[in-house]
């Protein structure tokens, strides 16, 4: 077997670490999910997701993955779903940007549900 | 309400429901007015007129980002489509959305997309695509890619506001 060059184990070893981050990102344990489409974004929903980014990031949130999906309609929006182990599926509704900052804090960051904030998610539209 | 850097999101949005593997949006800020072009490779079935409320192929309730667009750039706006790519050009007031562009940017790269956005100012330009954020670790979908990104973009709009 041909021996490996200090610079081959330093590619393995980068290709690797890559590989990990990618299924690290996918492990994470809270999953944020922003609705985005067009009558998300018509409510808010732009300045509901730099919110709750701004606010993962702030209080070093590094089991939280953000992602965005299309339209929540007919649901009140900007709609925020939040997905974690502890929890479940926990939908909010109406996420202006003082209620982004709470589910950060409260949710996100202290595992509570904000309960005044939570509706029923209906049927989205196809 | 859409500023004008959400006609941008619509596009994308738009692109990804179409299936296009590659986004490439240029993006001109000149004399108080947006200029922009969006380019895919997704596969479309264009209707005779695209910007009318309600048109769209995705069904009941859809349909009304490209109206959107055709409303905010009081129709200064095209749709068309030669060689396999869809170019989308339309033209709105510049009402300081982009002033911060961490801000207009972070919901086109938090979404799972092969997007490259190219803004240009008084001459000279910058470049953003998900490559380059990868690479940089600034993916802004998680506390560490949101730090960087939010580091990034401001670096570079300075760059092509300074020259």
């Amino acid at each position: 077997m041909a021996k490996l060059s200090l610079s081959d184990l330093h590619a393995i070893r980068e290709r690797e670490e890559k590989n990990l981050k990618k299924r690290d990102i996918h492990g994470r344990q809270i999953h944020v999910v922003v609705a985005m489409g067009t009558s998300g974004i018509d409510k808010g929903a732009k300045l509901t997701l730099n919110t709750i980014a701004d606010d993962v990031e702030k209080l070093g949130l590094d089991n939280v993955i953000i992602t965005q999906t299309g339209s929540a309609a007919p649901n009140p929006e900007p709609v925020v779903e939040v997905y974690s182990p502890a929890s479940g599926l926990v939908v909010y509704g109406s996420v202006d940007k003082d209620a982004a900052h709470r589910i950060a804090e409260e949710h996100l960051k202290d595992g509570r549900i904000v309960e005044d904030l939570r509706i029923e998610l209906k049927g989205k539209e196809q | 309400m859409h500023d004008t850097a959400s006609l941008l999101l619509e596009a994308a949005y738009n692109s990804v429901e179409a299936g296009a593997d590659e986004i490439r949006m240029l993006v001109v800020l000149e004399d108080g007015r947006v200029d922009a072009r969006v380019e895919d490779d997704g596969s479309y079935a264009l209707s005779q007129d695209p910007f009318q409320d309600g048109t769209t192929t995705k069904g009941e309730g859809r349909g009304h980002g490209l109206h959107i667009i055709f409303e905010r750039s009081e129709g200064r706006c095209r749709l068309t489509r030669g060689d396999g790519i869809t170019v989308l050009e339309f033209s709105a007031g510049d009402d300081g959305s982009f002033d911060r562009l961490d801000e207009a940017l972070l919901p086109l790269f938090s979404m799972d997309a092969c997007i490259t956005v190219t803004i240009r100012k008084d001459g000279r330009e910058t470049t953003v695509s998900r490559t380059l954020l990868e690479e940089r670790d600034a993916v802004p979908d998680r506390a560490v890619g949101i730090r960087r990104f939010r580091t990034l973009i401001p670096s570079l709009a300075k760059e092509i506001s300074n020259g």
